[in-house]
C-alpha cells in the first residue's frame, strides 16, 4: 500500500475570498480607464494609467495569484500554510492597502501613497510567510514549484522597487526616468507574473487538459533564460538605454514566453479532452494576446522610429493592455473556472460523492456565463489595444466600459458558484461508462 | 464470492475520476476490490480513501496507471 498522506488543502471560507474579489480589480481598471485623457498617448506614467495598472496587477492578478498558491501549495506540491488566520489577516491587509493605494494613485496623493504602499508590502510579507512553506520552497521535484520559487523572488524585487519610487516621489531621492519605471514593471510582468503563470499553466493544462507526460518538453530553458531575461533586462532597462539595447532586451524577455507557448501548443494538440471548455478557450485566446503583446512589445522597445504617429506612448499602452489584460487575466479567468468550481464541490459534496446523489463539477456554474464572460473580457481588450494603438480616446472609453462589465460579469459568475444552492444536486445514478465487473 | 471492478477513468478531468470512485466504491462488499485506470496519481482522493476506511496501491507509468482500492484490513 502506498500509504501517502496528503495536506489538506485550506477551507474554502481561506480561498474563495481572494477569487471573488480579484476580478473586482479589474473593473476598477475598467472605470478608470474610461476617464483618461489622451495625455495617455503622449506618456504612460499619467495617473490614471499607473492607477489602472496597479489595480489590475495588485487588484486583480496578484490576488488571484495568491489565492491560487494557498490552495495549490498544500494540495499539489505538498507544502502546508503556517497560519490559515494570517492567511485571512493577509486578505484583509491586502484589500485595504489596495483599496487606498488606486485613488492615491489616481490623485497622485504621494502622502497616501506612501501609507498605502506600505501596507501593500506588509501584505506580501505576510503572504511570503505563508507562501513560502506552502509551495516548499526549491525544494527539487517540479518544476512549476520552481517557476514559482523564482517568481516570489522577483515579486520581492518588484515590490522593493515599488515602495523605493513612491517614497522618492515623497522625498525627490533621485529622478523616477522611462527607464527605471520599465525596470519596475519588468521585474512585475515579466518576473512575477510571467513566471508564475508558466508555471502554473505547466501544472494545470496537462491537468485540466489531460495531457500525456513529456509534452512539454522546454520548462527548464522556459525557467532559466527568463529569470535571466527578467533580471538583467530590468536592470539594464533602469540605465534608459539607447533604442537598439531596449530591443535586444525586448527579444530576450520574449524568447521564454515564446518558448513556453511552443509548449502549451504542443500541450493541447496531444490532449486527450477534445471538448472546447472555457480553460481550453481561455487558454488559446490568452496565447493569441501573448503573441501580440510579444510583436506590440518589441516595436514600443524601438522607439518614437516604430511608433504611430510618433507617439511611443500609444505602443507602450497597447502593450500594456495585451500583455497584462490580454495574457494575464484571460489565462486567471480561464483557471478561476476550473480552481474555484473544484475549490467548492471538493468542500460542499465530495464527503458526500458515492453515498449520496451529488451534482457534477459543471453543474456549479454556467458554462453559458462563463464563455460570455471570457467573450466581454477578449472585446475588452481587442477594443483598448486598438483604441490605444489608433490613438482613438473614444474607443479606450468604450474598451474601459467593456472592461468593468467583464469584471463584475466574472466575479459575480464566481460569486454564484461559490454560493451554488445545494437543492440543485443533480442525481448521479446514471450508468456509468467503462465500469465492469 | 469477492468481485473486481474495473473501471476506465482515462481521458476525464478532474474531479469526474474521483466522482465515480467514490461511487464504485459505495456499492463494493467487504473482499471486492476497485482497480482503475488512470491518467495520473489522484493525490486529493487519498484522504477521501482513508477516512472510509480504504486501502489503496498506485502503480504505473507513462501516463497510464492503476490505482487498486480494498477495503483496509481491520
Amino acid at each position: 500500500m502506498t500509504g501517502v498522506r496528503v495536506r489538506e488543502s485550506p477551507p474554502l471560507g481561506v480561498i474563495a475570498p481572494f477569487f471573488l474579489a480579484a476580478p473586482l480589480g479589474l473593473a476598477i481598471a475598467g472605470f478608470i480607464l474610461m476617464r483618461v485623457d489622451d495625455t495617455a498617448f503622449l506618456a504612460v506614467n499619467i495617473p490614471h494609467l499607473v492607477a489602472a495598472t496597479h489595480a489590475t496587477v495588485l487588484g486583480w492578478l496578484t490576488l488571484a495569484i495568491m489565492g491560487a498558491i494557498y490552495q495549490l501549495g498544500p494540495s499539489v506540491f505538498g507544502g502546508h500554510l503556517v497560519s490559515l488566520r494570517l492567511a485571512r489577516y493577509q486578505f484583509i491587509v491586502h484589500i485595504a492597502s489596495v483599496v487606498c493605494f488606486i485613488p492615491a494613485i489616481y490623485t497622485w496623493n504621494t502622502y497616501w501613497m506612501a501609507g498605502a504602499g506600505v501596507g501593500v508590502v506588509i501584505s506580501f510579507i505576510l503572504f511570503l510567510i505563508n507562501a513560502i512553506p506552502a509551495i516548499a520552497w526549491f525544494r527539487r521535484g517540479s518544476m512549476p514549484r520552481m517557476f514559482i520559487s523564482v517568481a516570489l523572488l522577483f515579486l520581492i524585487a518588484g515590490a522593493s522597487f515599488g515602495i523605493t519610487y513612491v517614497g522618492d516621489l515623497e522625498h525627490g531621492w533621485f529622478p523616477i526616468t522611462q527607464g527605471r519605471l520599465s525596470g519596475h514593471a519588468h521585474l512585475g510582468l515579466v518576473g512575477f507574473l510571467a513566471l508564475v503563470l508558466m508555471g502554473v499553466s505547466y501544472q494545470t493544462v496537462p491537468m485540466f487538459q489531460v495531457v500525456r507526460r513529456g509534452a512539454a518538453r522546454f520548462e527548464r530553458p522556459v525557467l532559466i533564460i527568463t529569470t535571466v531575461a527578467a533580471s538583467s533586462g530590468a536592470l539594464i532597462f533602469m540605465t534608459d538605454p539607447p533604442p537598439l539595447v531596449r530591443v535586444g532586451i525586448a527579444i530576450a524577455l520574449a524568447a521564454g514566453p515564446a518558448l513556453w507557448i511552443a509548449d502549451v501548443v504542443r500541450m493541447l494538440r496531444s490532449r486527450s479532452r477534445r471538448m472546447l471548455d472555457v480553460h481550453t478557450r481561455a487558454t488559446v485566446v490568452s496565447l493569441a494576446f501573448l503573441v501580440a503583446a510579444i510583436v506590440v512589445g518589441i516595436a514600443a522597445a524601438g522607439g518614437e522610429a516604430l511608433s504611430p504617429g510618433g507617439q511611443p506612448a500609444r505602443l507602450q499602452l497597447a502593450y500594456g493592455i495585451l500583455a497584462i489584460g490580454g495574457w494575464g487575466v484571460s489565462t486567471l479567468i480561464g483557471s478561476s473556472f476550473k480552481i474555484v468550481p473544484f475549490l467548492v464541490w471538493n468542500a460542499r459534496y465530495l464527503h458526500l460523492a458515492g453515498r449520496e446523489p451529488v451534482p457534477s463539477i459543471a453543474d456549479l456554474s454556467s458554462e453559458r456565463w462563463n464563455h460570455a464572460t471570457l467573450g466581454l473580457h477578449s472585446l475588452a481588450v481587442a477594443v483598448l489595444a486598438a483604441g490605444a494603438l489608433g490613438g482613438q480616446l473614444a474607443v479606450v472609453h468604450i474598451g474601459g466600459l467593456l472592461l468593468a462589465g467583464a469584471g463584475l460579469s466574472h466575479s459575480l459568475a464566481l460569486v454564484s458558484v461559490v454560493f451554488h444552492h445545494p437543492a440543485s444536486r443533480a442525481s448521479d445514478s446514471a450508468p456509468m461508462k467503462g465500469l465492469t465487473t | 464470492m469477492s468481485v473486481v471492478h474495473e473501471l476506465d477513468n482515462r481521458g476525464l478531468g478532474p474531479p469526474e475520476p474521483m466522482v465515480r470512485i467514490l461511487r464504485v466504491l459505495g456499492t463494493m462488499e467487504d473482499g471486492d476490490a476497485l482497480r482503475a485506470l488512470m491518467d495520473r496519481e489522484p493525490r486529493m482522493l487519498y484522504p477521501e480513501l482513508e477516512r472510509r476506511g480504504f486501502a489503496w496501491e498506485f502503480s504505473g507509468d507513462d501516463g497510464e496507471f492503476v490505482l487498486t482500492v480494498r477495503h483496509a484490513a481491520k
